[in-house]
């Protein structure tokens, strides 16, 4: 409100005669307009002046207001603002200053926000002898911020009712604002003050991190960045939140919205326990069943183990035996004893390089992921094997990539699949004229591809996905689980297998990847990991 | 240690082969080593005394054809089988074919001892049969094919009379005829001679040229 104009227009009742301005002129302009003028007489209480607007815009005459100033109050105006509008008008006149915003109601029913102000006109020696005022229709403003207004309720309501607790972080990393679980969970876990975090820097708080989570809180800031930046467009990482009296999963998403002044992240972390629990308990069901499997190949495999077993033994007994022959006979050379001892040391460490696999092989335990070289891998199965092989005078070709890729996964796990592989080509083959195993190991793009393939009789007839069902099987007395179980191994690894006829010669190939495209996203389910504590816990550590 | 006996230890394992060895030498036992059935088959001298121990699960060749091939040879150097397992179906396959013993490993000292000294005793016997065949057949070496012939028919019961007549001589002349077999034979009486002919398995009609180049 200017009020250097209304200095300019203190004449009382010059308004129609502006010199500069013809009255026709004007007439029209205000005609034109959708804002209502309006002209109160202080001294005669009554309405002098209103503009043709009033008519569209109240729906009335504006000959009645003319004849009752309080028509417009009294008839439109709606009752519950019919009290307040004449008071704000009371204590206008009073103050030299007027507005109110009410909602009047036409004569077809209909509804209207109207913005009322006015403000005085003085006579030369100063007394407020009209009020001069602009009535506006603000009906779709008003509905406009009633809606912008419900919206943001609706998403305030929305986000206060997800579990997730979430945050909204701007570009420098400041969390500017969170919803209910977050600051739920803030003051569950101590961490209310100051002002549920709100204010803290996200990203500084995980370059500071220490101890056990920084590895992960460092990735976390990576990734933040990286979606800031939108060199990537998400950001997903699960990591361990336990709470004093429970184990906790909680997994973080970052993603990246727009606003007018800047980028902002919403940073959502999940309390994802349950599903965590769930997946861990099938992956500890699968390992059951890989470790009965196990079990029983092993079975299979007792009489050679035996045999393998009995070999060293026997000569560590033989050779005993010789030098307890010897050891009196001064006129043997002493070097012939140390040299049946030395064997006798190899021998006995053999033997139990031999129960260790055994052991390990059969080992029934948690499925623990660690760096595999799957070189080794095969390496070490292909000595569990080596007797069954050699019994059957079965070549077997290694063919071992060089600077092979390490892996992550469960070492018994895969040597599980690979002993399945072997066993099933030995007896495939032993039968055969030549019989003949190729184990080989190569590195592709984003894995590590192993393949055994023999010179067996095929499928058959049989599709090669069959075969990785469960309870098929070909041996008359093979449980139908080897090659259901090796792809399970395999597909919880993130690999494939699968099988194939070139040749006349039988394929199996799997693999394993070696750079998992969700690895950010922290490892496969059933699987420790070391980062601990993030999202608003983290914030207590960095605060304490 | 004049033992002339000689153990062949037959494994593909090479610990257990050598440490076999070992063990035999500290027992004073002469051992030869083979890697394999070929090998022995290539290398072994047959007719040295001795025994085979030999294992009866290998690649290629195994023991049972080892000692099918050793037999088809002529020679009956006696045969130990070992094997790594309570297989009892290859056990009693091993004895049918004529093995003297089978030994399941891990087996002791004693007992491998104590299957060898069998073995060992069964080949001394064999030498001494041949030795004893040997000396038969050098009294009878002499013996011309007329004088083997009247000897044949006299172990085989027939008087003088009929000998002259089946051989179309007179009785003098086969009278001259048994006084020179006990003569070259350094036989003391008939009854001697009919005991070597038994033994020599002269009396079934065998074809006495066969004999005399046996």
């Amino acid at each position: 409100m200017s009020t250097g104009r209304d200095q300019r227009q203190t004449e009382p009742g010059s308004v129609e005669r502006t010199p500069a301005f013809p009255s026709d002129a004007f007439d029209h302009l205000v005609s034109q307009i959708d804002d209502v003028f309006w002209l109160y007489d202080c001294q005669r209480e009554r309405v002098d002046y209103v503009s043709p607007a009033y008519d569209r815009v109240w729906g009335r005459s504006a000959a009645r207001l003319l004849a009752d100033p309080l028509d417009g109050l009294n008839n439109a105006v709606v009752a519950e603002h019919r009290e307040e509008v004449r008071r704000a008008f009371l204590a206008g006149l009073e103050s030299g200053r007027f507005e109110a915003k009410y909602r009047i109601r036409l004569p077809d029913g209909s509804e209207r926000w109207i913005h009322d102000r006015g403000f005085p006109i003085r006579d030369p020696q100063g007394r407020v002898v009209h009020f001069a005022g602009v009535a506006r229709d603000f009906t779709e403003r008003k509905l406009t911020q009633d809606r912008l207004r419900e919206s943001e309720a609706f998403l305030r309501a929305t986000l206060d009712a997800l579990p997730a607790h979430i945050a909204i972080v701007d570009p420098q990393g400041v969390i500017l604002a969170v919803n209910r679980s977050w600051r739920q969970f803030a003051e569950c876990n101590g961490l209310a003050a100051p002002d549920h975090a709100v204010g803290l820097n996200y990203l500084k708080v995980c370059d500071d991190a220490v101890g056990p989570d920084a590895a992960v809180a460092r990735e976390v800031a990576r990734g933040m960045r990286g979606v800031l930046d939108g060199s990537q467009s998400e950001l997903m990482v699960s990591y361990p939140c336990d709470s004093p009296d429970e184990r906790r999963w909680f997994e973080l998403r970052v993603a990246r919205f727009e606003t007018n002044r800047c980028p902002l992240l919403v940073a959502i972390h999940l309390d994802v326990t349950a599903r965590r629990r769930a997946e861990e308990q099938a992956v500890r069901q699968q390992a059951e069943l890989a470790h009965v499997a196990r079990v029983a190949t092993i079975g299979e495999m007792a009489a050679g183990i035996a045999h393998e077993l009995n070999q060293p033994l026997s000569a560590i007994a033989n050779y005993a035996e010789g030098c307890l022959d010897r050891v009196g006979d001064d006129r043997r050379p002493r070097s012939d004893l140390v040299d049946a001892l030395v064997h006798i040391r190899n021998l006995a460490q053999s033997s139990g390089a031999i129960i260790r696999r055994l052991r390990s092989a059969a080992r029934k335990s948690e499925p623990r992921r660690s760096s595999i070289c799957l070189n080794a891998a095969v390496r070490e199965t292909v000595e569990l094997v080596r007797y069954e092989l050699e019994t059957d005078g079965v070549v077997l070709e290694m063919q071992l990539a060089d600077h092979l890729p390490v892996v992550q996964g469960d070492a018994v796990q895969i040597q599980q699949v690979l002993l399945n592989l072997l066993l099933n080509a030995q007896s495939a083959v032993r039968h055969r004229e030549q019989p003949r195993l190729t184990i080989a190991t190569r590195s592709g793009k984003n894995d590590v591809r192993v393949s055994v393939v023999d010179n067996g009789p095929g499928f058959g007839a049989v599709a090669p996905d069959r075969m990785f069902e469960s309870f098929y099987s070909s041996k008359p007395d093979g449980l139908g689980l080897g090659l259901a179980i090796s792809r399970s191994i395999v597909e919880a690894h993130g690999g494939s297998i699968w099988a194939e006829r070139v040749d006349g010669c039988s394929f199996f190939h799997f693999t394993v990847p070696y750079s998992r495209p969700d690895i950010a996203s922290g490892p496969p389910p059933g699987v420790s990991e070391t980062g601990r504590r993030l999202g608003p816990a983290q914030h207590k550590e960095a605060t304490a | 240690m004049n033992d002339t006996r000689l153990i062949r230890v037959v494994d593909d394992d090479p610990e257990l082969r050598r440490s076999l060895g070992w063990m035999l030498g500290g027992a004073g036992l002469a051992a030869e080593l083979y890697t394999s059935a070929e090998q022995f088959l290539e290398r072994d001298d047959l007719h040295r005394s001795g025994c085979v121990l030999v294992d009866v699960r290998m690649p290629h060749m195994d023991g049972l054809e080892l000692q099918r091939r050793i037999r088809r040879r002529g020679s009956q150097l006696p045969v130990v089988v070992m094997s790594g397992h309570a297989d009892v179906p290859t056990a009693v396959h091993a004895m049918e074919e004529g093995a003297l013993s089978f030994l399941e490993k891990p087996f002791t000292k004693d007992e491998l001892l104590g299957v060898l000294g069998r073995a060992l005793q069964r080949a001394d016997e064999l030498v001494q049969r041949e030795a004893a065949h040997r000396a038969d057949l050098a009294r009878i070496a002499d013996l011309t094919p007329r004088e083997l012939e009247v000897m044949r028919l006299v172990v085989g019961g027939e008087l003088t009379k009929r000998i002259a007549q089946q051989l179309g001589i007179s009785e003098r002349t086969v009278d001259k005829h048994r006084e020179r077999i006990l003569a070259k034979t350094g036989a003391e009486s008939w009854a001697g001679l009919t005991l070597l002919a038994a033994r020599l398995e002269l009396v079934s009609g065998q074809p006495v040229e066969a004999l005399a180049t046996a």
